[in-house]
């Protein structure tokens, strides 16, 4: 938050000035998570504020289209925080599949909670992505998934493998493997938090026009 | 596929800038001691002329530019005349040669404000200035050649190697020291010395080093530090944090809480256990008020845990071989500030400001607080892969135009990561890959012209994961992307 000046630094009156950030704006109204597309929605609904997210995207599968597609419409500030072996990001794809680059940025960290954790324990970034992190070990999940319900934050976990039920993630509200079956298709299975079934939709709907 | 780029004729603004002035000459006579105004690294020149290097903090300005949504002079301006009131006048160039070269101009003609050398307009005067102003502020500088015992420099020889030329140039019949652009420097330095040389190439030149100019940095009468000597060593974070924060406290106070103040960069100090001392230093993105952080200073110690860690794993793994502490104690230390500026409240204050977006405050200030940087994007309008897209301030404020969809449409079969730079491959014959786009390179602007189209393939491994890869005119293979 930014800070007060020195003139308003009279301690009755701080406590009387809040952050405008706190203040109810309706914004709770609306689904926490929303892509536009029916068979996301319904699998999201249960999604609130302070949940977490556990995505298995194992590289190449073209997966990461779909967490995607809930950072188009009307978000908060973003971040995604990635660690790509020698990768960079490119832009104009995201810009492409109508992804609002005015509110996503992006922090390259390979050790997100050792490296970002000033930026966990505020409420500047109502979504996170942590996408693929070299090291993130069971703390820094903990860490994670309890600053996101104190600072009402949502929380993609990106992982750089299919999920199983064998491991699994008690802090996660959701978890699913998604990937790109074939041409033309794209698969979710949830592994957690909906009923154990897979999802195809069809990849029209992710490169039909925004 | 044939490529069609979009013309759009636009009024030439004769005076707009190309690229971010790097230097700034400012001259008052109210006898104002801001010396730091826009910039930590500051000179004084003369009593009434001050020197400040804009690059420095070039990325702070372009933020506050693209906050702001202005151009320089509506940025700099309020600035100047909240220091210097009316009486100025400011003179911003890539060199600070050029900026006094053109100040001397400005005194002659009793201007007053701001005015930019790389806008058109200024760079047509510029160009046809006489040699009163080019000789002008050659006393001061061979004052300050003589101060720093600057190599090779004889004043006498300095002063004769002038009159010669005075005489060349009565002789010649040259006007202006521009009329003379097809003289090389090493023709003009064998003639008149290789400091008039200088004074020639500084005039002309494009780039903002300093090319050999005496900078003689600006420093605070008292450096503004603490020091602490620890009773007892110390190697756990969370007892150099309290104390660390007192220090910060005791260098906030040394201040006189002075609201405008902001600091570039922190050193500090620290003497281990085996006396060793190791300097390290906290830079911060953007400019940092120790004052408005009171009283926790979580920015600056933010900044601290992250050096200090890394000190700490330096000297582990530097000292792995010794018997010495795991974690090598320290015994004192003395923070110093290094780089600081003064920003008017305009800048800083929210209750000044109501257009501020406190989302963009809240970014800066945490950026201050991360060892990495936070990226921001924004499209190009280029189909060329590597010019459709820039990284971008975070606080640029871009809103979509009609014509963008032709554009951002384009980009949707690409991937979502790509590589800086393309890895070459050696494709099989049975590989499996669609063809997914065919782009052109800037073929107008290169000699070889036989490689610059790029057809693009979605490319699968045996294992089914798909990169982007193209082949060019030639029959290269590489790859450009990864479709995670």
């Amino acid at each position: 938050m930014a800070s007060i000046p020195a003139q308003f630094a009279d301690p009755a009156l701080k406590q009387q000035l809040i952050s405008a950030r706190k203040l109810d704006t309706g914004f709770q109204a609306r689904p926490a998570l929303c892509s536009g597309i029916t068979a996301l929605d319904e699998l999201f609904s249960t999604v609130k504020v302070g949940d977490l997210i556990e995505w298995g995207i194992p590289p190449g599968l073209n997966g990461r289209l779909i967490p995607l597609q809930f950072l188009k419409r009307d978000i908060p500030a973003s971040v995604w925080i990635y660690h790509h072996h020698g990768l960079g990001i490119f832009a104009s794809s995201w810009i492409s599949h109508g992804v609002d680059l005015r509110r996503l940025f992006f922090i390259c960290s390979a050790e997100p909670v050792k490296e970002l954790r000033p930026l966990f324990l505020e409420d500047t970034f109502k979504y996170v992505i942590i996408d693929a992190p070299k090291k993130f070990n069971r703390g820094d999940l903990a860490f994670v998934a309890a600053q996101a319900r104190k600072q009402g934050q949502i929380v993609f976990l990106i992982r750089h493998y299919f999920l199983s039920q064998k491991q699994g993630n008690a802090h996660a509200r959701l978890r699913l493997n998604t990937w790109q079956a074939r041409k033309g298709l794209f698969s979710i299975q949830p592994i957690k938090g909906y009923r154990n079934s897979k999802i195809n939709i069809p990849a029209a709907v992710f490169y039909d026009d925004a | 596929m044939t490529m069609h780029k979009i013309q759009e004729s636009r009024v030439i603004q004769l005076d707009q800038l190309d690229e971010f002035p790097a230097y700034v000459a400012i001259y008052s006579t109210s006898g104002s001691h801001h010396a730091f105004t826009l910039s930590p690294a500051a000179m004084r020149w003369s009593d009434n002329i001050v020197l400040n290097r804009l690059k420095d903090c070039e990325a702070f300005w372009i933020t506050q530019k693209n906050k702001s949504q202005c151009d320089y002079a509506a940025l700099f301006e309020p600035i100047l005349q909240y220091y210097f009131g009316d009486d100025f006048i400011a003179v911003f160039a890539c060199h600070p040669w050029q900026c006094l070269l053109y100040m001397a101009y400005q005194l002659q003609q009793q201007a007053q404000g701001i005015c930019f050398l790389q806008s058109r307009l200024n760079q047509n005067i510029y160009r046809s200035l006489g040699w009163q102003c080019w000789f002008a502020n050659q006393s001061v500088l061979a004052g300050h050649l003589d101060d720093i015992h600057a190599r090779g420099f004889n004043a006498s020889q300095f002063r004769a190697r002038q009159v010669r030329l005075k005489r060349f140039i009565n002789r010649i019949g040259v006007a202006g020291p521009f009329e003379m652009n097809q003289v090389d420097y090493q023709a003009f330095s064998r003639r008149f010395e290789i400091w008039l040389a200088n004074i020639w190439a500084w005039s002309k030149t494009r780039s903002s080093e300093l090319q050999g100019f005496p900078w003689v940095a600006l420093r605070p009468t008292e450096p503004v530090m603490v020091e602490r000597d620890l009773e007892y060593p110390l190697n756990q974070w969370q007892f150099v944090a309290v104390l660390l924060r007192e220090d910060l406290k005791r260098l906030n106070e040394s201040f006189v809480q002075n609201d405008q103040l902001h600091i570039n960069r922190l050193v500090w100090c620290i003497r281990l256990f085996n006396h060793q001392l190791v300097e390290v230093a906290l830079t911060f993105r953007q400019p940092y008020s120790l004052h408005r952080d009171a009283p926790e200073f979580n920015t600056a110690l933010y900044q601290a845990r992250f050096i200090y860690d890394a000190l700490i794993r330096e000297l582990q793994q530097r000292d792995k071989d010794l018997d010495l502490p795991e974690t090598m104690p320290l015994i004192a230390w003395h923070i110093e500030v290094c780089e600081s500026f003064e920003l008017p409240p305009m800048i800083w204050d929210l209750f000044a400001d109501h257009n501020v977006d406190v989302v963009n405050e809240a970014l800066l200030s945490l950026q201050n607080k991360l060892p990495v940087s936070i990226d921001c994007y924004g499209f190009e309008p280029s189909f060329c892969p590597e010019q459709s897209f820039s990284e971008l301030s975070i606080c640029t404020k871009y809103e979509a135009q009609p014509g963008d969809r032709l554009w951002t449409s384009y980009s949707k079969q690409r991937p979502l990561f790509c590589y800086p730079s393309v890895q070459s491959l050696k494709m099989f014959d049975n590989c499996q890959f669609d063809l997914l786009e065919r782009c052109a390179d800037d073929w107008w602007r290169q000699e070889d012209t036989r490689g610059v189209n790029r057809d693009y393939y979605l490319h699968k491994d045996q294992l089914g994961r798909a990169s982007w890869v193209y082949r060019d005119s030639n029959g290269g293979w590489f790859k450009q992307g990864e479709y995670h």
